[in-house]
């Protein structure tokens, strides 16, 4: 079987590629497939580039005869590709980070997605948000505000009864310059806001919660975050722990004791892998992969056959149970709620409740008015 | 990026959104519409005020002589149909060096004809859609480009649901101008006849309402699927013909045997009308003569519980 893989760049994460195609051969060599799937890579950089992601797809498929085409890329891009995939009937997965999401929640036949499902998280972490307090402010940059992640945080939160009552956008480059002055006074000035919605990057995350630290005034401040903000970077430096407290939504926690999770961190560590998200999605693509091979391997002409096929089964991965939505094509996994509390270094992360009944709340929320933000693959930048 | 010149044909709203987005591009060079449709060529004019792009009338006599002239006169790359009554020759649809592309507002090969937005509100489809084909000399038989999908709600009218495909087909449209103007080949793929079916446009037996016959849910769909383009569903009380515009399944009530058609409930809104099965439905708006009004109304010119709404 040939897998046809339209591979991003990441300045900010440059592993990215690395750690995925690490995580997919990994699995296919504990399951002793490596010699069964041919791997095609095709660099997209940062998958902003229409014409390119286009061109290189396209190689894929008719060149190096993919049956089966994956593309790390986000939904803006995706669309110009949709009528490639109608007339190839090829199965494409796209990968991602979840930040965005569609407009349009039904999926062509032939497309599903494997993501790390950041937008619902935020979802989910708006709906923790609103139940803390009515009132919030919220904080995000430039970059991390052109993705859907953070309308999902907002939105939640505002059917949940939230009020917003400031938005801080920082274009700063993230080094000595960067600033939350403006937050910060307005956190200073106005005590009855203790609820900050956040969605940054790991990168700019740490200088978030260190600047907000630095500025005192944060007594019973909670910042309520997106999933990148929990990840072991953005907490660099959290010392013996911060003044406010921290809560939000991750898509694994490493530290699960399940068998599937067990054996997944063992093996890299006998490999000698670094671990990222990124790895178990290049983990999980290889368990979709496999299961393909073994039980439709004479099918591989019709995605959307390939599809339906998914659909019927689930997978054990290390971040739990993970199922194909049959509404939206979405690859669905537990998430873990997580928690910092002020003055602490200790994150808890526990299973959220019934995250699939809220899947469906998050699904049908319409999306209405202009839509703008970025083309490129987000965390590709 | 190479900006390439659109000739849009049309004869309904349903190529409204589209339109308004090419304008926005620049990429708009005329309209092509029948003139015969009066209404849309108003719209259509009110929509281009201002912008110089010209609205082209035509009928079928002239109409692919009038095409090949806009084609050539407007240095058209694509065409665009988006409800376009005529066919259309292969020495027309091979002129525009990008391509000509017909806008179908359902999925094909499955809902092939001149009206498919009444049709899946008919069949209670959960899913409508919008599909892109290269236009040949059949009806709709083309190479499918692209076909995207949306979910439909059971109170979804044809007003509603075009609506809705319309913005869709808009979408599309900016996907295919894209492409052209990245200057990548648009690729297509013959449709598949075993699913194919071919939907003549309803004729007035198709709008009648049969109580003996139509279940709740199927009444209400046909009721649906009439507004506002034939001002509702048809059907008779008292002798006099009345309309019905909107209404909802209510849920089962246990009752004597009550033949269906029956009215069970009049109130100032609504009146509530037996269907088979035990099953009723709350009738919400209606058209007569006298104009469009709530259904509750029907009580001043005699329909009472116990009055029966008769198919013709």
């Amino acid at each position: 079987m040939n897998i046809g893989f339209l591979s991003p760049r990441s300045d900010a994460h440059p592993a990215i590629a690395l750690d995925f195609t690490a995580g997919l051969k990994l699995f296919l060599k504990e399951k002793q497939r490596k010699g069964d799937i041919q791997l095609f890579t095709e660099s997209i950089g940062f998958g902003g580039s229409e014409k390119e992601v286009y061109e290189k797809a396209e190689k894929l498929l008719m060149i190096d005869d993919a049956d089966i085409l994956l593309a790390f890329i986000d939904e803006r891009v995706l669309d110009i590709l949709k009528p490639l995939l109608y007339a190839s009937g090829k199965l494409m997965i796209v990968i991602n980070a979840g930040a965005n999401y569609p407009m349009n929640w039904v999926p062509q036949e032939n497309i599903i997605y494997l993501t790390l499902q950041h937008a619902f998280c935020n979802w989910l972490t708006g709906i923790t948000a609103a139940k803390h307090s009515q009132q919030a402010a919220t904080a995000t940059t430039f970059y991390d505000g052109g993705y859907l992640h953070g309308a999902s945080i907002v939105k939640a939160y505002a059917k949940h009864g939230g009020e917003i009552g400031f938005n801080f956008v920082n274009n700063d480059k993230y080094d000595e310059s960067f600033s939350v002055a403006p937050l910060t006074a307005f956190l200073a000035e106005h005590t009855d806001t203790r609820s900050v919605l956040c969605t940054f990057d790991s990168l700019p995350a740490s200088l978030v919660y260190a600047a907000i630290d630095k500025a005192g005034s944060n007594e019973g401040l909670q910042l309520f975050v997106s999933p990148m903000m929990v990840e072991p970077p953005a907490l660099e430096h959290i010392g013996e722990g911060f003044s406010f407290s921290i809560e939000g939504h991750a898509p694994w926690n490493i530290q699960e004791e399940s068998e599937n999770n067990k054996t997944f961190i063992r093996l890299y560590k006998e490999n000698n892998k670094k671990l990222s998200p990124f790895s178990l999605l290049g983990w999980e693509t290889g368990m979709i992969a496999v299961h393909i091979l073994e039980h439709a391997a004479d099918q591989l002409a019709d995605g959307s056959l390939l599809v339906n096929k998914l659909k019927e089964i689930s997978f054990g991965s290390p971040r739990g149970t993970l199922v194909l939505d049959p509404e939206t094509n979405f690859f669905l996994a537990p998430v873990y709620q997580c928690s910092i509390g002020a003055g602490s270094s200790a994150m808890k992360m526990v299973p959220a409740v019934d995250p699939e009944k809220e899947w469906k709340n998050f699904v049908e929320e319409p999306t209405t008015g202009p839509v703008s933000g970025w083309t490129n693959t987000y965390l590709c930048y | 990026m190479n900006q390439v010149k659109v000739l849009l044909l049309c004869s309904t709203r349903f190529a409204l959104p589209a339109m308004r987005n090419l304008v926005y591009s620049r990429q708009l060079a005329a309209v092509v519409i029948p003139s015969s449709f009066e209404e849309t060529t108003e719209e259509v004019q009110q929509l281009l005020a201002g912008t110089g792009i010209p609205v082209i009338p035509v009928n079928k006599k002239n109409n692919e002589a009038e095409l090949k002239k806009a084609i050539k006169k407007y240095d058209t790359g694509m065409v665009f149909m988006l409800t376009y009554p005529y066919r259309i020759s292969k020495a027309v649809y091979e002129l525009p060096q990008k391509g000509f592309y017909n806008f179908h507002p359902g999925p094909l090969p499955e809902y092939r004809g001149s009206d498919p937005v009444f049709q899946q509100i008919k069949n209670r489809e959960k899913y409508a859609g919008v599909t892109v084909h290269h236009t040949d000399e059949g009806m709709d038989t083309g190479p499918v480009v692209i076909k995207e999908m949306l979910r439909t709600d059971a109170a979804d009218t044809y007003g509603i649901l075009n609506n809705k495909l319309a913005e869709l087909a808009a979408k599309l449209s900016g996907i295919l101008m894209k492409m052209a103007a990245l200057d990548i080949p648009i690729p297509s793929k013959p449709q598949e006849g075993l699913n194919a079916r071919y939907f003549k446009k309803q004729t007035s037996k198709e709008i009648v309402i049969d109580w003996e016959t139509m279940d709740a849910d199927s009444i209400v769909a046909l009721i649906h699927a009439c507004n506002p383009w034939n001002k509702g569903a048809v059907t008779s009380v008292n002798n006099k013909i009345i309309r019905l515009l909107d209404a909802e399944k209510t849920g089962p009530i246990s009752r004597e045997k009550i033949l269906p058609g029956t009215v069970t409930a009049v109130d100032a809104e609504s009146l509530t009308v037996a269907a088979i099965n035990d099953e009723n439905i709350r009738i919400g708006y209606i058209y007569i003569d006298e104009g469009f009004m709530k259904a509750g109304k029907l009580s001043n010119l005699g329909v009472h519980p116990g009055s029966r709404f008769m198919s013709l």
